[in-house]
């Protein structure tokens, strides 16, 4: 399976840098362009987080097969976004009664807008999340003092989802060797369900197993590690560079909705 | 075996209560209301380790436990070089628990209890899903941990790990069956053979070499056992062990090996 933390191992700038400082600067990044509505300003921030993958030395191709799924997800907007049956418009089809309209350039740039920011956000995960082990990210998240709840769900779907992979693979090939093909009948359908339920069956027992292992052990609620992370000058220069840039493109956008007005 | 730290609560909370059960150790009962206070006591290791390798990196699993018991940073660090020395996983505090193998797994899970320092340990089903070499590693720890002095409580399927690591052994199902040392368990094997389980296989080839007339009034138990029994019979016969057959041996043997088998 491949794994979000697999070049952790790479030295760069991103991965030097702190990381609760840089969970923290690239999400603010990451709001930042989400709350833009001006397309070069988020093209500006978009080069910016290209700028910031590049840094980090993730091969460009691992980030690319993943962003793919988004694009395809956000793809809909950009056919649908710009036209409406509602009128209001440049016609341009009549079929079955119903009149296509075309409602203008401004929803064209609205969609793209709409597709690169969602492309951004999702690339910046990868410098965020992508250059440091999973573990050392939970442990940033807990140094965040982020509730505990969450960064324990967030850990035991780390840990876990190997666990449920790995069953399913298993579950996978016990159907295989007795014959079983993924076909559109009734009974690859139902046998294929069946085994997805057996699944949650066992992920719920699991869950309770689990449980009982940590309270042998003491739980009483709270989830905590030991870390250590020391701060440089370095990364606090960093932060100030990325969140400065968050800052700055806001700013950007006030002014210029100003000289328009 | 999870009553054993009050997860599970009996019914009753001390002797006079009502209910069916209770459990005491070093004589206090369990008390629902303090299990955060039993691992000091006593550790339970589950069957499937990855039950209780729940946290991303395996060092975190081992120090779970004594920071749960609120000790201090260098102590708890102490604990998890400690603990993974002892079960021969040294250095392994970065690992990930999904990219270990069985054994180290079932050896890790073990850690994460001994980090606590419990007197008492309860394993389930230790050696199971083991390979011969992962095994004999768990069996010669645990026979370590015994030699510390901690109080080893095992509920194994496994005969022939039983006599290296047991003073007394308690046959179960649904209720106790049988309960003495492990010679007297294992000399009844009728009572064995109906529950289900079976001598281990040094025992019966002993009882074989008897009907051929080796003088063997104590069986041995485990393969050390044996190597003694032999030195000991060869010393007795000035060098020599006379075995001989006649003709009532073949029929004892057939009904010995009868006796081993199951009857449905």
């Amino acid at each position: 399976m491949i794994e979000i933390d697999q070049y952790y191992g790479l030295s760069s700038p991103i991965h030097r840098w702190d990381p609760r400082l840089k969970i923290v600067s690239i999400f603010v990044l990451i709001f930042s362009i989400m709350l833009l509505y001006n397309l070069i300003l988020v093209v500006i921030t978009m080069c910016f987080a290209i700028m910031l993958v590049f840094l980090s030395k993730i091969p460009i191709s691992f980030i690319l097969t993943r962003l793919k799924w988004v694009f395809i997800f956000v793809l809909p907007f950009l056919i649908i976004l710009p036209f409406t049956f509602l009128g209001g418009g440049i016609e341009i089809a009549h079929f079955l009664g119903i009149t296509l309209y075309y409602r203008g350039i401004e929803y064209v740039i609205y969609a793209l807008m709409i597709m690169i920011k969602a492309l951004t956000a999702v690339m910046l995960i990868f410098p965020m999340i992508g250059t440091s082990r999973i573990d050392i990210t939970i442990k940033a998240l807990e140094g965040l003092h982020i509730p505990n709840k969450l960064i324990q769900m967030f850990a035991f779907t780390y840990r876990y989802i190997f666990v449920l992979s790995d069953e399913f693979t298993n579950m996978e090939r016990s159907l295989k060797s007795r014959g079983y093909k993924n076909r559109a009948s009734l009974f690859s359908i139902t046998s294929i369900s069946k085994a997805i339920a057996m699944l949650l069956v066992k992920s719920y027992e699991r869950a309770d197993r689990v449980f009982y292992a940590m309270r042998s052990k003491g739980y009483t609620g709270t989830v905590t590690t030991l870390h250590e992370f020391t701060l440089r000058p370095q990364d606090w220069l960093n932060t100030i560079i990325v969140i400065g840039f968050a800052i700055f493109i806001h700013i950007a956008a006030i002014s210029s909705t100003m000289e328009v007005l | 075996m999870l009553h054993l730290n009050g997860i599970l609560p009996g019914k009753r909370t001390h002797e006079s209560g009502k209910g069916s059960g209770y459990v005491e150790i070093f004589g206090t009962t369990i008390d629902p209301k303090k299990i955060h206070e039993m691992p000091k006591k006593i550790g339970i290791v589950f069957q499937n380790p990855d039950d209780m390798l729940f946290m991303p990196m395996l060092g975190d699993d081992i120090a779970f436990g004594p920071i749960n018991l609120g000790m201090d940073k260098e102590e708890v660090d102490l604990r998890v070089k400690e603990s993974l020395a002892m079960v021969g996983l040294a250095g392994y505090e970065q690992r990930v628990p999904h990219h270990m193998s069985g054994g180290e797994k079932k050896r890790a899970a073990l850690a994460t209890v001994l980090s606590m320092g419990p007197d008492i340990l309860a394993l389930d089903e230790p050696t199971a899903n083991l390979d011969p070499k992962s095994r004999r590693e768990l069996i010669d720890i645990l026979k370590g941990l015994k030699d510390q002095g901690k109080t080893l409580i095992i509920i194994t399927h496994d005969i022939n790990a039983i006599p290296e690591l047991t003073d007394r052994v308690i046959v179960l199902n649904r209720t106790v069956i049988a309960d003495g040392n492990t010679r007297e368990i294992f000399s009844d094997t009728d009572m064995l053979i109906k529950a289900g389980l079976e001598i281990p296989v040094i025992m019966q080839f002993f009882e074989m070499l008897q009907f051929v007339g080796y003088p063997c009034d104590k069986l041995p138990l485990s393969l050390e056992g044996a190597v003694n029994n032999l030195t000991q019979t060869i010393e007795n016969g000035e060098g020599h062990i006379h075995l001989h057959y006649h003709k009532h041996t073949h029929s004892k043997i057939t009904a010995t090996l009868n006796k081993f088998h199951y009857h449905k």
